[in-house]
């Protein structure tokens, strides 16, 4: 319970990451924290493609993925991703500022675990930013193979 | 004419007619002696029978028996030995029967001819009657055309009485006649047949011009000489006008390139102008008597036969669109108007019909409707990228002034003075109202755009939910719930949902200062078709002044440190239920508590 496993933040506003990081800090959730800063350099990672060849091969025990990103959205990673054998069954929470009601039959049909809007309100976002962070990296326990510290 | 005066008078008095025989016996009488004084033999029966017979003549059977009874006793008295005796001897009885018998003739013939008088008179009067009861007009002229008689008919008609008219004028000049044919050749049929029949224009004693269907007969007398010619006359003014309008009528008719026609009750086409001539493309001898026009144009109507008959015998008329085939087989639509005509008793007797060919005009409209529908849709296809923008990228920078403040205020507080620290809390408070009146204005666009789901709805468990759900909110309020029965209705479960959230939470805010809160949700039937359910308060109310603003998109009516609130609940419920087909209306008064009536189609 006590291993914290790596989160890979799908972001690609530096002023939301920043908050994010904040938050996940407050709660010393934020040391296996890796950033992506589109849908591409996410599926790089995940893949230990590109930039990220030389990495292991582990996956995250939990993606928080936005769903507006520049080159390849949020919605086609998760596509990918769950079409992929290696990587479908990693932890997918989409973390975006969309309430639209397509946007999450979208997701939840692509098989999110989860659909949270980002509050406007900063201690609400700080406060569901941290249960995320607790539930996913500390809590659940993730697909065998993924990373945990 | 004296004779007949002197009959007429007599007639008048029993009296008159028996004095009348009276006296003249008692003038034989008189003449007798005076007449035997200048030495005249004999005299007396001759005088005496010539008294019976004008007795007979002027006074009837009862006086002239009362004669012959007297003329006897005066002979017998005066005239017969013994003189002055009313013995009667038997030799001078054989007299007295011949006398008595002579009499007796005489007074019978007299009898006689007064009753061939009488029934002559009675004829008369029989035939005048009866050529007084008819409303014709009958008069009689002579051969040079003076009328000598004149019935009662005529008097109405024409407009003279029989006393201004007889022995005075010619018909002729009278009604100044204008005759079919020129008169001679109508006077040489007349005398050679004895008859003529034709129409007549006369003019009345009032000026107006009459037409009348004129018979004529000549009558001769026992020489067959041509005696007097009976006319009779019967107004034909109103069908000759009837006639005159209906041919006009029909020349207006075939003018239209509107298509009429006109059936009997059986449908069958007893009509066909010339519009419908070109506009079917069947000649009116094609079809006229043939066949119905439900066969021949193999009409569609847009109701059941029976009850667009019903109604066209109920109220006389009858108007709605129809699709007939045209002589060449193409489709037609028709805007039809058909009118029930009815016969003086008041009998159905004929339909017209007036067709208008809209063909054209439908088929713009259809288009036009594909046209329409296509705009709304790439218009709605906007407004949900817009809504998507705007919930996307508006919350991002505002996320991000809340975020920044917060964490500015929890890195800098300790150096920031009272104002500034204030200043931050600001920002703070009003980036999260726009956070607010973004999610707001979302939620109500989203009741635009959504797609209704109609169901039956339960109100009264809905409202049940919603209320117990308010009960989390309002944990140590003392408030007072009055839930009546509530009806099924039909319509979107979520969106009613909003709504009554909507309504209760208002009142609930509302009536925060009362203690207790009295709220009551109930219904009236709104009658026909529509339920109608109050949401009723004892809180703030309102000036029933601003009620039109109560529904305006973020309107308040009271100060932000009052009543929280962005204004966009009532606009919602209003929005919600006007996708229903409902309405919504506010009641109330400043501190006196509001009640809003919804009212919503029934299930």
């Amino acid at each position: 319970m006590t291993r914290l496993g790596r989160i890979l933040l799908v972001e690609d506003d530096p002023r939301d990451v920043e908050l994010t990081l904040t938050a996940l800090e407050d709660h010393k959730l934020a040391n296996e924290v890796v950033v992506a800063r589109d849908g591409q350099q996410a599926l790089d990672y995940l893949r230990c493609r590109g930039e990220y060849s030389t990495r292991t091969r582990e996956n995250p025990a939990v993606l928080l993925l936005d769903l507006k990103l520049p080159k390849v959205d949020g919605l086609e990673v998760l596509k990918e991703i769950r079409s992929d054998e290696r990587l479908k069954l990693i932890p997918v929470v989409v973390l975006t500022s969309s309430q639209e009601e397509k946007d999450m039959v979208r997701s939840y049909t692509l098989g999110v675990n989860a659909y949270v809007v980002k509050p406007v309100d900063f201690h609400e976002f700080i406060n569901a930013v941290k249960e995320l962070g607790v539930f996913w990296a500390l809590i659940n326990e993730p697909p065998p193979g993924s990373m945990k510290k | 004419m004296a004779n007949l005066n002197l009959e007429r008078r007599l007639d008048g008095s029993p009296f008159l007619r028996y004095g009348f025989s009276v006296v003249s016996v008692a003038i034989a009488l008189g003449a007798s002696f005076a007449v035997r004084h200048y030495g005249l033999r004999y005299a007396e029966l001759p005088l005496l029978t010539l008294a019976i017979a004008f007795t007979s003549w002027y006074a009837g059977v009862g006086p002239s028996v009362l004669a012959v009874l007297s003329s006897c006793l005066v002979f017998d008295y005066f005239f017969t030995d013994p003189i002055f005796s009313l013995d009667i001897s038997r030799e001078d009885l054989a007299y007295y029967f011949i006398f008595v018998a002579w009499a007796v003739i005489v007074a019978s013939f007299s009898a006689v001819r007064r009753r061939i008088e009488n029934s002559l008179r009675q004829a008369r009067d029989t035939r005048t009657n009866l050529l007084n009861l008819t409303h014709d007009s009958i008069f009689v002229r002579d051969m040079q055309n003076i009328i000598t008689y004149w019935n009662r008919g005529a008097e109405e008609f024409y407009g003279w009485t029989a006393a201004e008219v007889v022995g005075k004028l010619t018909t002729h000049q009278l009604l100044q006649t204008v005759f079919p044919a020129p008169l001679d050749e109508i006077d040489a049929e007349l005398l050679r047949t004895g008859r003529w029949e034709g129409e007549l224009v006369h003019i009345k004693a009032d000026g107006a011009q009459a037409v009348v269907a004129s018979r004529w007969s000549l009558q001769r007398d026992e020489q067959q000489r041509p005696q007097a010619i009976l006319e009779l006359n019967k107004d034909m003014t109103e069908r000759k006008r009837s006639e005159i309008d209906i041919r006009q009528q029909a020349n207006l008719l075939n003018l239209t390139h509107d298509s009429i026609f006109v059936r009997d009750m059986q449908n069958i086409i007893t009509y066909w102008n010339r519009g419908a001539q070109e506009f079917y493309g069947w000649t009116a001898a094609e079809v006229v008597g043939k066949m119905t026009t439900h066969q021949l144009l193999q009409t569609v109507f847009p109701a059941p036969v029976d009850e667009i008959d019903a109604e066209l015998l109920r109220t006389g008329r009858w108007e709605g669109e129809l699709v007939h085939i045209k002589a060449d087989g193409t489709q037609a639509v028709v805007a039809s108007r058909w009118s029930l005509q009815r016969d003086e008793q008041q009998r159905p007797e004929a339909v017209l019909e007036f067709n208008n060919d809209i063909t054209e005009l439908k088929r713009e409209q259809a288009s036009l409707h594909k046209k329409r529908a296509a705009e709304l849709e790439a218009a709605n296809r906007e407004l949900e990228s817009f809504a998507y923008s705007v919930s996307h990228d508006l919350r991002a920078p505002l996320r991000h002034m809340v975020g920044y403040s917060e964490l500015l205020q929890r890195h800098a507080s300790s150096l920031l003075d009272e104002k500034s620290r204030r200043f931050i809390q600001t920002i703070l408070d009003s980036a999260k109202r726009m956070g607010n009146l973004i999610d707001d204005l979302l939620a109500f666009s989203r009741i635009g755009r959504a797609e209704t789901r109609k169901t039956e709805v339960d109100l009264e468990q809905l409202v049940k939910e919603v209320v117990a759900e308010t009960g989390q909110d309002t944990k140590g309020r003392d408030i007072a719930w009055k839930i009546g029965a509530l009806p099924v209705c039909y319509g979107d479960r979520s969106m009613l949902r909003v709504a009554v959230v909507n309504l209760i939470s208002n009142a609930v805010k509302f009536t925060r200062m009362r203690r207790p809160a009295e709220i009551e949700i109930g219904c009236i039937d709104g009658g026909r078709n529509d339920v109608e359910i109050f949401v009723k308060d004892n809180g703030a109310g309102f000036d029933m002044q601003y009620q039109n603003k109560l529904f305006g998109v973020f309107q308040r009516l009271h100060l932000a440190e009052e009543f929280e609130g962005t204004g966009i609940g009532l606009a919602m419920v209003q929005r919600i239920i006007q996708r229903h087909g409902g309405t919504v209306r506010a009641e109330g008064a400043v501190d006196r508590g509001a009640t809003f009536h919804v009212s919503l189609p029934k299930a």
